[in-house]
């Protein structure tokens, strides 16, 4: 309806104008100067009415969806949302929790299973030192520093093979 | 006067309009009230059903909390005894290999080694492994070898005999050994 009359005053606008510029061509004094006023008015009237109606059906819309968003159902459907992403967040904490717990009980079997390997090789390499302190009156000094700085050596590495291999050796050697 | 007439007719057919609209506005009364009504009632009902589901979720994450509480609680536990159980093998490996150093006087370190590092690569197969039919073939084999282990060290112990090396145990680590480079 609103729509209706701005197109009217729109079309108003129009026959004003052009009978303004008749009026002109016919030279009469003042009306076509009152004619192109009054034309000018009506379209400005037309354009203010079409945006005052838009700005009004813009608000209904927002104060429309303002109400919506703020309503029982909307609002409970945001809490369903909300307890179902929790609900899979805790899963997921759930899972790396678990995952942490049996990481940490693995590194702390690790380090048992490292600690031991340390007491084992220690106790090796002090056999082969106390082979060595046997060998004494044998072997030449420079051979025995060396097997002793091998010994010393291989233990730094924690290289078991070597350490095995030294001690068969020394017994065969020797 | 024929503008007067078209305006009265313009103004007749604006009150024919209003006319119709107002009949139509009163047949369909009741049914504009019932679809209201419906309308509602069904958003009443969606809004019930949506409180029900949202009370039952936080019903079902209270109930997860609790399980997810307690099997974490069970899985430390679980591991706590884990490691005291590893700590224990190891414990008790630790006092076979003494116990063969002891039976035979003459066995270099090397050996003696060679056999707990042996013992201890079972275990931790056994371990590592997450097959359970394949755990228990493993945990089979080390209990076998420990077996072998501390019947050696006790035939010695028992015997006079004059043995340098703990042989059935030397033998069954080159078993085992053929059979994994073999299979």
């Amino acid at each position: 309806m609103i729509i209706r009359i701005a197109l009217l005053m729109l079309a108003g606008a129009f026959i004003m104008m052009a009978s303004a510029d008749l009026l002109t061509e016919l030279t009469l004094p003042y009306l076509p100067d009152f004619t192109t006023q009054l034309g000018l008015g009506l379209l400005l009237s037309a354009f203010a009415l079409l945006v005052i109606m838009g700005l009004f059906a813009l608000g209904t819309h927002i104060i429309q969806a303002v109400i919506t968003y703020c309503s029982a159902i909307q609002r409970t459907q945001r809490r369903v949302l909300f307890i179902e992403n929790k609900q899979a967040q805790l899963k997921q904490l759930f899972h790396y929790r678990a995952r942490r717990i049996t990481y940490v009980h693995e590194l702390s079997r690790q380090q048992l299973l490292h600690h031991n390997n340390r007491q084992q090789l220690a106790a090796l390499s002090n056999a082969i030192e106390h082979d060595l302190n046997a060998l004494k009156p044998r072997v030449s000094r420079e051979t025995l520093k060396q097997l002793q700085q091998e010994n010393r050596y291989y233990y730094q590495q924690q290289d078991s093979a070597a350490l095995i291999q030294l001690q068969q050796k020394i017994r065969h050697d020797y | 006067m024929t503008i007067k007439h078209w305006v009265l007719q313009a103004v007749d057919l604006l009150h024919t309009l209003k006319d119709e609209k107002l009949h139509w506005q009163t047949d369909n009364q009741a049914r504009q009230l019932q679809l209201k009504h419906a309308r509602i009632l069904a958003e009443n009902q969606l809004a019930n059903e949506l409180k029900k589901k949202s009370l039952q979720l936080e019903h079902d994450i209270s109930l997860l909390q609790t399980q997810q509480s307690t099997e974490l609680t069970l899985l430390k536990i679980k591991c706590k005894q884990d490691i005291k159980d590893y700590q224990q093998y190891l414990i008790a490996l630790d006092k076979l290999k003494e116990s063969i150093k002891n039976s035979y006087n003459q066995v270099p370190e090397a050996v003696a080694f060679t056999i707990h590092h042996h013992a201890k690569q079972l275990l931790n197969r056994m371990w590592e492994e997450e097959n359970f039919e394949d755990k228990m073939h493993h945990e089979m084999r080390l209990i076998q070898f420990m077996t072998t282990m501390h019947e050696d060290a006790s035939a010695m112990l028992q015997s006079n005999r004059l043995d340098k090396l703990p042989e059935k145990t030397l033998g069954l680590i080159t078993a085992i050994e053929n059979k994994r480079r073999l299979g």
